[in-house]
């Protein structure tokens, strides 16, 4: 367990009949950049969600920074920082308020107001009313928000969703420094291959609420005797897709 | 623990939120002064542009008929139309008549006879509101009472004049009479006139307090599920803020917008006031006592602390705006109907049998503590205040306790 902030061992989750977790297990240390990749409904949201500790896991053991997250959860949220798939902002405050209404929600300081606007880059926009920023625009600001207290644990579930080019750049690029300057333990969900590949240090593959495969993306792209990440994924989804 | 920085904070957001939504504002701060002002000028420029009409009909065509006919329309123009016919059936077909007196053939006659009674008819068409035909019906009879007493006095003086004796025409006619009522305080002692007024002024208040629970059900409806379904919620539970908190600034902000509706409520009962002072003389400002008011503003802000606390459970749970709306117009209704009571019912006075299963309806107590000033059973006013305020907190508990971040944030069923 030394050097692991994210512990996931046997994690089930069920809602009614639908089973969004089938039995996960998980291992990320410190400084890792972690991909969770996975068709729409494989669980990546769900398990972002208990590893958060906002969802309550059916079965199983989890462990963020060396506590239950959803048990303790008052002492986790102050290690993790999340930031949900479709998470928006407050139209009627401006980009300024936001980081400094969280800044006090998570008793911080005017340095770290400087280092969320510095994130976000939004320069003399964060002055507007966020209701008139553009979604790439937004997408920065809320990445910001969790940032900015340097989170020991960053969640982040599929932080580019819906953006552009540059934007998903900007984005990519803000995480990358993060992760570098704070050594932090970063786990990002997304579709997105590309970003994956240049932003994850190991990547697990998640289908049907299990985590199939694991890997850094050229081992991954070597196993399935694939060129790219993107390849690797197509086929080993397919393989099961056949199976089930 | 709730952290105090926390919690200031986030309302902080609240408030600067709300107050930047100028619509809202506005709809917060005029609806309620208006509402009460409009139902008045409502219910008047109604009945004035449909005013009721009412046929006369002479089939006598005597003198004393013409001079009951002339008395009929000069009392009754000012207030309803009045037509005048001397043929009964195109009355009775007018469908724009509503009330028919009729002066039967022979009236005459018989109103100057010492032996035969003389009747006039009435005819009201069915279907008109009961309570405005009820009105005028009893408006023809005090004018035939008058144009009665004035033929009943000179047929007593005519009489007096046989019998060769000296008499009081009133005393013959109406020989037992009551005298015009005394009122009296709660204590025995002689009440003035605002005494009189107090309990109908306590009405207004407990009915105006139907205008403000609408307000704080919408605030805490866009609070909690508008959070959701703007996707602003997960971040906020998943940072230290937590649960427990969040709720307990949207009620605080949730309570300070229903009480900035209550004070507008407030001003508006004063121009409604200052209105019927006009028309009624001024004694009636002096009906509006400062403890009542005081007591109008914590019952006001104790009713709304009380919806958002039943709300609050059922609210965080539903799936979204239609059915937090359906849910709180449902609680909204359950207050609007026992405050409607209040302005009929004197909940006071109900027998304990009846008071006793009403009162574990939280509203019931904003009514009954209004109305025991009225009657200045304080203890009684103290206890309703302390009950509903008990409840309203009780109720809040238990909502942060039932619910939790999962519950909250998956009432929407949406899983990936």
């Amino acid at each position: 367990m030394e050097g692991i902030t994210v512990y996931a061992e046997g994690v089930y989750k069920e809602y009614g009949s639908i089973v969004a977790l089938g039995g996960v297990t998980l291992r990320v240390a410190r400084g890792e950049v972690y991909g969770l990749v996975g068709p729409n409904g494989s669980g990546k949201t769900t398990l972002l969600r208990i590893l958060a500790g906002l969802v309550k896991p059916a079965r199983g053991v989890v462990r963020v920074c060396g506590r239950d997250p959803y048990r303790e959860f008052n002492e986790v949220r102050e290690c993790i920082g999340y930031l949900p798939e479709d998470a928006n902002t407050y139209s009627l405050l401006t980009g300024y308020e936001h980081l400094k209404l969280y800044a006090r929600i998570y008793g911080l300081g005017e340095e770290a107001i400087k280092y969320g606007a510095e994130l976000s880059r939004l320069g003399e926009r964060l002055r507007d009313l966020t209701g008139t920023y553009s979604h790439g625009m937004r997408r920065r600001l809320l990445l910001a928000l969790v940032l900015m207290r340097r989170p020991r644990v960053a969640l982040l579930d599929e932080p580019t969703s819906g953006l552009d080019v540059y934007a998903s750049v900007a984005v990519r690029n803000t995480i990358k420094k993060y992760a570098q300057e704070t050594e932090a333990t970063v786990i990002v969900s997304s579709h997105n291959m590309l970003e994956i590949e240049y932003l994850c240090t190991r990547v697990g593959l998640i289908y049907r609420g299990v985590i199939v495969d694991e890997g850094s993306p050229r081992e991954l792209a070597e196993k399935y005797n694939a060129s790219n990440l993107e390849e690797a994924f197509v086929r080993a989804i397919g393989e099961l897709s056949a199976k089930y | 623990m709730p952290s105090t920085s926390r919690l200031r904070a986030f309302l902080w957001k609240e408030l600067r939120e709300y107050t930047r939504d100028v619509k809202a504002v506005v709809i917060t701060v005029v609806v309620p002064p208006l509402a009460l002002i409009a139902i008045g000028l409502v219910t008047v420029l109604l009945a004035v542009q449909r005013p009721l009409v009412i046929c006369v009909v002479d089939l006598d065509a005597g003198d004393y008929s013409k001079t009951l006919a002339q008395m009929l329309h000069s009392y009754l123009a000012p207030v309803y139309v009045v037509v005048e016919s001397s043929d009964l059936t195109t009355a009775l077909r007018d469908p724009r008549v509503d009330l028919v007196v009729v002066i039967p053939e022979g009236f005459s006659r018989n109103a100057t006879s010492f032996e035969i009674v003389a009747f006039v008819r009435i005819i009201k068409r069915a279907g008109i509101s009961g309570e405005q035909i009820d009105m005028a019906e009893s408006r023809v009879k005090s004018v035939v009472s008058a144009f009665s007493a004035m033929l009943s006095e000179s047929k007593i003086a005519k009489l007096a004049e046989i019998a060769n004796i000296t008499v009081n025409a009133r005393a013959v006619r109406d020989p037992v009479q009551v005298e015009a009522p005394v009122y009296i305080g709660v204590h025995g002692e002689p009440a003035r006139v605002e005494d009189v007024w107090r309990p109908f002024i306590a009405r207004i208040l407990i009915l105006s307090i139907s205008f403000i629970v609408t307000p704080a059900s919408t605030y805490i409806i866009d609070g909690v599920i508008g959070e959701r379904e703007r996707k602003t919620m997960e971040m906020l539970l998943a940072s230290p803020l937590g649960l427990t908190e969040f709720l307990l600034v949207k009620t605080i902000a949730a309570s300070i917008v229903g009480l900035l509706a209550a004070l507008s409520d407030l001003l508006g009962l004063y121009t409604y006031t200052i209105v019927l002072a006009s028309l009624l003389g001024g004694f009636i400002l002096g009906v509006v006592d400062p403890g009542l008011i005081a007591l109008h503003a914590v019952v006001s802000f104790l009713t709304i602390l009380a919806t958002i606390s039943i709300s609050l459970p059922f609210i965080s749970r539903t799936k979204g705006v239609r059915s937090a709306s359906s849910v709180a117009t449902l609680i909204s209704t359950l207050g609007v109907a026992l405050f409607i009571s209040g302005w009929v019912v004197d909940f006071y006075k109900l027998p304990r049998g009846v008071l006793g299963p009403l009162l574990l309806v939280p509203y019931a107590h904003s009514v009954l503590a209004i109305q025991a000033y009225v009657y200045g059973d304080y203890s009684l006013v103290a206890g309703s205040v302390i009950t509903l305020s008990a409840l309203s907190v009780v109720l809040i508990y238990v909502s942060t306790r039932v619910l939790d971040r999962e519950k909250v944030l998956l009432a929407q069923t949406y899983y990936e």
